[in-house]
């Protein structure tokens, strides 16, 4: 035997070897992804890719596989009231925010509060791209965003479950608060007539404040009330 | 490994300590700090608010300026580590070119804490503290939006395209000011941060649209390089939007010639940093995440005169 042939009688196995190596190795991948629970997506659905053709993050889906399972609920069941809120940030802003807020680990911005109230209109900028209520709480002036424009983050910065850290970059998580900043408007706005929001008259609302001066609100539901 | 030893070292020395004070025990112990361009303010308090910080823990400091480059960078990189110093704190001279750099700190046990810019990899630096370019430059627009009465026609001075930052500052202006449908982009053009460019870029774009009525643009040296051309010009009503946050853009705020800027927190960054990294070799650990982002703030008329050294006092 030619030491050539030596040398190919050896790699044999050597490649059965890695043959079943290979083998091995995809079928514990396919195990993984079967057991993650990752769902194989069609061409047609897949996401759009940047220019270095990595995906492109797509913060629609991304609400959407929390809007109804996750943010509603946290809105429906969780929000405080607002003037409790706001006297227990006039009393010491951190405590308030440990007891009734939110906020993201990641940065050092303000508190962030799930609220829900009811009040009267001071002022009403009904007309304007960023549409806003100024009404009374007890005292003090609130801001009330009635979209479609929204300004802040703080219905995204108000939610536990989202964080910087699901995301790759500082555009990303700003592309969350825009979607939920836009949902939220859109349920605000449905079936109301702002036209009837005038100084004087009474507002019932939910969304999600930041502690800023002054407070600005959110709005994710809004309805007139009764003289 | 030098990394555990060093904060083995550290949790060591901590318990022999015993009841020593949680601060100014950095025992002497060298923190080097390397800023970008010391021609720019913004640089130079990047260096004094974090040597300030390291000499209050009772370290010693060793400033030096990358100028940018990334080659200059090595080098200091290099006299770091001859030096023995025992943490860094960098203010990077380019996302692709410094993780390397970085890297090479970590190899010689100097944890690295990142102010200002990121690099593009993650589990290189202890920490990388910036500020949330995107929120402020939403700030910016925001209050541009306003004073323009949600219309009008207005033109965009975008930074240097290869720099990040650029583009994400763009990306928030563009992310507020396109909701707005009557208002209207009559030109965009890069200055590449840069206050002469502005003043010349400007002059021409005036020429063309003699009838513009905002400039909003990605700093404050190229606000203040268009805001120059349009008081030049006559133009004194067009309202004009920065970011930074300088001692330079709040007098011209104060002024009159600037409508706002965007105040970037980069002292108490550099604080942070400091403190981090002082934490880290006490403890082996910040507590925080490697990425943090920290917000900026608006400035304007109301509030500017508060402001000195990028540090806004309450």
């Amino acid at each position: 035997m030619s030491a050539t042939d030596s040398a190919i009688e050896r790699s044999r196995p050597a490649r059965r070897l890695r043959l079943a190596l290979l083998i091995g190795a995809a079928a514990v991948v396919g195990a993984l992804l079967l057991a993650r629970g990752i769902t194989v997506v069609p061409d047609s659905e897949v996401a759009n890719t940047d220019l270095a053709g990595n995906p492109t993050f797509e913060a629609k889906t991304y609400v959407d596989s929390l809007w109804a399972s996750q943010v509603l609920p946290l809105v429906q069941d969780k929000a405080a009231d607002i003037a409790t809120v706001l006297d227990a940030l006039g009393k010491d802003a951190d405590a308030a925010g440990a007891k009734y807020g939110h906020r993201p680990k990641s940065g050092d911005g303000p508190w962030n509060f799930v609220v829900h109230g009811e009040a009267m209109i001071k002022t009403a900028e009904t007309q304007l791209r960023h549409a806003t209520l100024t009404v009374d709480v007890g005292g003090h002036d609130v801001v009330l965003q009635i979209g479609p424009v929204i300004f802040g983050t703080a219905l995204r910065d108000a939610l536990p479950f989202v964080s910087f850290d699901q995301v790759v970059n500082q555009i990303q998580f700003a592309q969350v608060s825009r979607e939920l900043n836009d949902r939220a408007t859109a349920a605000a706005r449905a079936g109301l007539d702002v036209v009837k929001l005038v100084p004087g008259s009474r507002v019932g609302f939910a969304g999600a404040m930041s502690a800023g001066q002054p407070p600005q609100v959110t709005v994710l539901q809004l309805h007139p009330l009764a003289p | 490994m030098k990394l555990f030893h060093l904060a083995g070292a550290a949790a060591i020395a901590l318990s022999v300590a015993g009841a020593a004070p949680a601060h100014a025990d950095g025992g002497g112990k060298l923190i080097a700090i390397i800023t970008a361009s010391l021609n720019n303010p913004f640089f130079v308090q990047v260096a004094t608010a974090s040597e300030a910080e390291a000499k209050k823990l009772g370290y010693t400091t060793l400033v030096l300026s990358n100028d940018d480059d990334a080659a200059k960078q090595d080098q200091e990189i290099d006299s770091v580590i001859a030096r023995k110093a025992v943490a860094l704190i960098l203010d990077n001279a380019g996302s692709d070119a410094s993780i390397a750099a970085v890297e090479k700190a970590k190899a010689a046990g100097i944890p690295a804490f990142l102010v200002d810019r990121e690099i593009n990899k993650t589990g290189v630096a202890v920490a990388q503290i910036v500020s949330n370019n995107y929120q402020g430059a939403t700030l910016g627009a925001q209050e541009f939006v306003k004073a323009l009465g949600e219309k009008g026609r207005f033109v965009e001075l975008v930074g240097r395209e290869a720099d990040v930052n650029a583009g994400v500052r763009s990306k928030g202006y563009h992310d507020v000011l396109d909701q707005y449908p009557d208002l209207k982009i009559l030109d965009r053009q890069s200055a590449n941060w840069v206050q002469t460019e502005a003043y010349t870029k400007m002059e021409s774009i005036l020429q063309a649209h003699p009838d513009l009525e905002g400039v909003i643009a990605g700093n404050d040296t190229m606000a203040l390089g268009a805001s120059a051309a349009l008081q030049a010009a006559g133009k004194t009503k067009v309202y004009v939007v920065g970011l930074d946050g300088s001692n330079d853009a709040r007098d011209a705020v104060l002024a009159g010639k600037m409508q706002a800027t965007v105040l970037q927190p980069i002292a108490q960054i550099a604080t942070m940093a400091v403190d981090e990294a002082d934490q880290y070799l006490r403890t082996g650990s910040t507590g925080k995440p490697e990425k943090q982002l920290v917000d900026c703030a608006l400035i304007t008329k109301d509030n500017a005169a508060k402001l000195n050294n990028f540090v806004l006092s309450k």
